[in-house]
């Protein structure tokens, strides 16, 4: 559910040839010239949604994106058995956001639809880099597991700038974020990574960062030795700490620590880690019992110092419903605990925060460098 | 585009967040705090920050008023207005917030109740971690910054540029003998470093648009003088009235003071500007107070080129409003002007002769803010006459609101075997405008404040300059024998005699 304004086509898709597809954008730009329709385009927007079938189907997110981010918008989706191989389908349409005054906003986008299968998929990259609008970025949005897609997704890492994914969707968390840590630190690609799933977390990040501000705080960073990861695990399904293993990897590789070994056995996750002056930090991973909805989300996180006592302790956890955080510390003599709201974020609103972010996201880098060596040390 | 200031990050956690400092721990004492602006604004405001994990746990608040209140019926009270004017929904935030709000009766003009305020202070630091942090905000009538300022100086509370602040609501002065006193008065107990002039118009957004616009595009500068463009409208209109404000506005001498004198300077300014060295508070202030020292309000043989009117009865919305001289407490027969046009000068090399006229405005036909430079004629025209004639100069507009975002009007051929042109314009809003909702311009002045990041308040020198240029209008219109004032319908776009003070070959634009 979004609160994205509602689009009106500029242009209904029409089925094109894929070589016809340029012309037919012209002729719906030259046909709105006196309507005084404006294009504006920030970036070509690639989304792979391999369950697209129906091409009027302007997706609320991507219509809330290319209303905030004017761009054109190629979708590339697998055709069903109903399509002959090989073979490309072609979708051409613009839209127009509606303002709250129901007038129809003069920037408007293209969206270009390509269908196809098997190798015709595989190899639809080039096909899709003779439509992307030059001196633009290329944004790719991946809504779909790696697999069985991986070949397709390699190929167009060769077209793009930038990809967006979402470790949820992984069917099998940790095999899925090994393939794509692969991708991303030994893969041929020279574009950056943004994860929907790390997005999720900057609640957790800006309230860990909110209580280590003050000075008095910010020394209990380096003696920190003991953390305690929760995150939820429903009845019936797959353990999946792939938000507990970033936020574990995003708070190493800002502290200087470093894993030496990971001990796995079901939900939970034994981790020895070093900082700079080689002493040792644990940390545990581990799953709590959640309804669905809440599966694979961090529940809470706990922070300790032996050395420093309760005066470095600090708890972030969520309500039941993880529409809010607390945060517990001590502070001298004063016990303070901050409450923040968690707005339950729409896929639209992790996107639009994931392409806010410049080019490359470094501190997502750094924290998926980490996750991919406990993946690699894990036994 | 997100300017950030350069600040060492100490906490390494912070690194790649959108905020990459939060304010130190530290208490804000609001006197007048059982005011409308705490209510409505203030605390809504600070709220929402603390919504958005953008002040540290141990922030706190403490409201010095005269009302005997306890600290619950404070609370309760904030709450309602929470409620009422947050930008979101009252939520699970609110308790742990409201936790760290606290009440302190007291004298504005008794020194003991400042000795007391002290002593509570420092019980609240060792209570909530605050470290001796301190700001004050001054959400009172004007007639009460000398006491407090004063007082604070007199119980020692005047603290340094490290761990205090006072924040000072506008008007600051209704005249430039005033605010120099005030200024000084100010200094007298508190370094400049430590005080934060209040001018919520301009939020941040606003400022950086249009210096990220002028200064982080190579193509526009270049043009931006007096060799190309033919002169700068500069628009705030209002559709209310002075709705219960009557005899606040009234006494303060209406929309010269209440508008001209700070907010449309204020865009003049950033319009005018040369480019500061850096995004850093005195350096873009320095280049503020240049340009209004070069600024006078230009006058012709027929005296100052200033028109001021007042609202009649007339129709806003499809709702009958009344007339200025009819709202509650108004005096009869007040001669304060509602709207105020004039055309401004400044004397300087890049601007020489190219007028600035600033209009403002209440009982307007619709809200907009806008800064629309028009450019000169082209020096040569190739085009056959006919087609000449349809040739219109192009126009860069800059609207703050609504809808932020520039404008461009291009001339462009009509799809047609001959030449006939059409005016185009190019028309691009901001992201903040495509249904995100922006951040109330109180949020960003408190959390500016709280940071020590001045670039948004005004300095000494900047409020006296802009002071200074409408002196002589304040002289002109303060003068009870001064009979100049016209009147307008409500639901216009103000008197007939602001359109003649346009010089010849122009004219105000159709908004």
């Amino acid at each position: 559910m979004t609160n994205s304004p509602p689009v009106i086509a500029l242009a209904e898709p029409l089925k094109v040839q894929v070589s016809q597809i340029n012309k037919q954008l012209s002729r719906i730009w030259s046909s709105q010239n006196d309507g005084g329709a404006t294009r504006a385009s920030t970036f070509n927007l690639l989304v792979f949604d391999p369950g697209q079938k129906d091409p009027n189907a302007v997706t609320d997110t991507v219509g809330a994106i290319a209303v905030q981010h004017p761009c054109r918008a190629i979708v590339l989706a697998a055709a069903g058995e109903d399509m002959p191989e090989p073979g490309v389908e072609a979708f051409v349409a613009a839209y127009c956001p509606v303002s709250e005054a129901g007038n129809r906003e003069t920037v408007c986008c293209e969206y270009v639809t390509l269908r196809a299968r098997g190798q015709a998929l595989v190899d639809i990259h080039t096909t899709a880099a003779s439509l992307l609008l030059p001196e633009l970025e290329t944004i790719l949005w991946w809504q779909s597991p790696l697999n069985p897609y991986l070949q397709l997704f390699t190929n167009l890492q060769k077209i793009v700038d930038r990809t967006v994914i979402d470790s949820t969707l992984f069917e099998t968390p940790e095999k899925g974020l090994i393939s794509f840590t692969n991708l991303v630190f030994r893969g041929d690609g020279r574009g950056s990574f943004g994860d929907l799933n790390w997005s999720r977390l900057t609640p957790w990040r800006e309230e860990a960062a909110l209580a280590f501000d003050s000075e008095e705080r910010a020394a209990c960073l380096g003696a920190l030795d003991g953390v305690m990861i929760e995150y939820g695990l429903a009845d019936g399904s797959a353990p999946n700490p792939v938000q507990a293993l970033l936020f574990l990897g995003w708070l190493a590789s800002r502290l200087g620590w470093q894993p030496l070994s990971v001990h796995a056995r079901d939900g939970l996750r034994q981790i020895i880690l070093t900082d700079t002056d080689q002493r040792p930090i644990q940390a545990t991973i581990r799953s709590v019992p959640v309804e669905a909805a809440l599966s694979g989300q961090l529940t809470s996180v706990g922070l300790r110092s032996e050395q420093m006592g309760a005066s470095c302790s600090t708890v972030l956890c969520s309500n039941d419903s993880t529409s809010c955080l607390r945060m517990q510390m001590n502070v001298g003599e004063a016990h303070i605990t901050q409450v923040s709201d968690v707005d339950t974020q729409t896929t639209e609103q992790l996107l639009r925060e994931a392409l806010r972010t410049p080019d490359r996201d470094i501190i997502y880098e750094q924290s998926l460098a980490v996750v991919d060596q406990m993946l690699r040390l894990t036994k | 585009m997100t300017i950030q200031l350069s600040a060492p990050i100490v906490n390494p956690l912070r690194e790649g967040l959108r905020l990459e400092r939060t304010p130190k721990p530290a208490i804000l004492t609001i006197f007048g705090a059982s005011g409308d602006l705490t209510e409505r604004k203030l605390i809504p405001a600070l709220y929402d920050l603390a919504r958005e994990r953008r002040l540290p746990p141990e922030f706190t608040v403490v409201g010095f008023a005269r009302r005997p209140y306890s600290d619950e019926e404070f609370r309760e009270r904030l709450k309602e207005g929470v409620a009422r004017y947050s930008r979101n929904k009252l939520g699970n935030v609110w308790e742990n917030f409201a936790r760290g709000i606290y009440y302190f009766q007291g004298d504005l003009e008794d020194p003991a109740s400042y000795q007391q305020l002290g002593e509570f202070l420092g019980k609240l630091d060792r209570e909530r971690g605050t470290q001796g942090n301190r700001a004050f905000y001054l959400a009172t009538a004007p007639s009460y910054f000398k006491p407090i300022i004063e007082n604070l100086g007199l119980a020692g509370l005047a603290g340094t540029v490290r761990n205090t602040r006072v924040v000072i609501e506008k008007p600051f002065g209704h005249d430039l003998a005033s605010a120099q006193s005030l200024n000084q008065m100010v200094q007298s107990v508190f370094q400049e470093k430590q005080v934060y002039r209040i001018d919520h118009y301009l939020g941040k957004e606003t400022v950086q648009n249009i210096l990220v616009f002028r200064f982080a595009n190579a193509i526009f500068e270049p043009l931006w003088n007096h060799r190309y463009i033919d002169h700068v409208q500069i628009t705030v209109a209002e559709t209310v009235g002075v709705e219960n404000r009557g005899p606040y506005y009234d006494e303060a001498g209406g929309a010269l003071r209440d508008m001209i004198q700070n907010h449309l300077m204020q865009m003049l300014a950033l319009t005018a500007m040369e480019p500061p060295a850096a995004f850093e508070a005195d350096t873009v202030r320095d280049e503020k107070v240049k340009v209004l020292r070069a600024t006078t309000v230009a006058r012709d043989s027929n005296g100052f080129k200033a028109v001021r009117g007042q609202y009649l009865d007339g129709w806003i919305a499809g709702e009958p409003v009344s007339a200025y001289r009819s709202e509650p407490r108004v005096r009869p027969g007040a001669k304060t002007g509602t709207y105020i046009t004039a055309r401004f000068d400044i004397n300087n090399w890049r601007w020489k002769g190219v007028p600035f006229y600033l209009r403002t405005g209440k009982r307007m036909p619709k809200r907009v803010s806008e800064i629309a430079l028009q450019f000169k004629d082209v020096p040569h025209q190739m085009f056959p006459s006919m087609v000449a004639s349809q040739v219109s100069p192009n126009i860069l507009v800059m609207r703050i609101q609504p809808d932020e975002g520039i404008s461009l009007r291009i001339e462009a051929k009509r799809p047609a075997p001959d030449i006939a042109l059409r005016s185009v314009n190019m028309d691009f809003r901001y992201g903040e405008t495509f249904e995100v909702a922006s951040p109330e311009a109180y949020e960003r002045l408190l959390l500016d404040c709280l940071l020590g990041d001045q670039t948004l308040f005004t300095r000494a020198d900047e409020v006296e300059a802009a002071w200074r240029i409408v002196m002589p209008l304040i002289h002109q219109w303060d003068n009870e024998e001064t009979n100049d004032l016209t009147f307008y319908e409500a639901g216009s776009w103000g008197p007939t005699e602001a359109s003649k003070l346009m010089d010849t070959g122009r004219r105000w634009r159709r908004l």
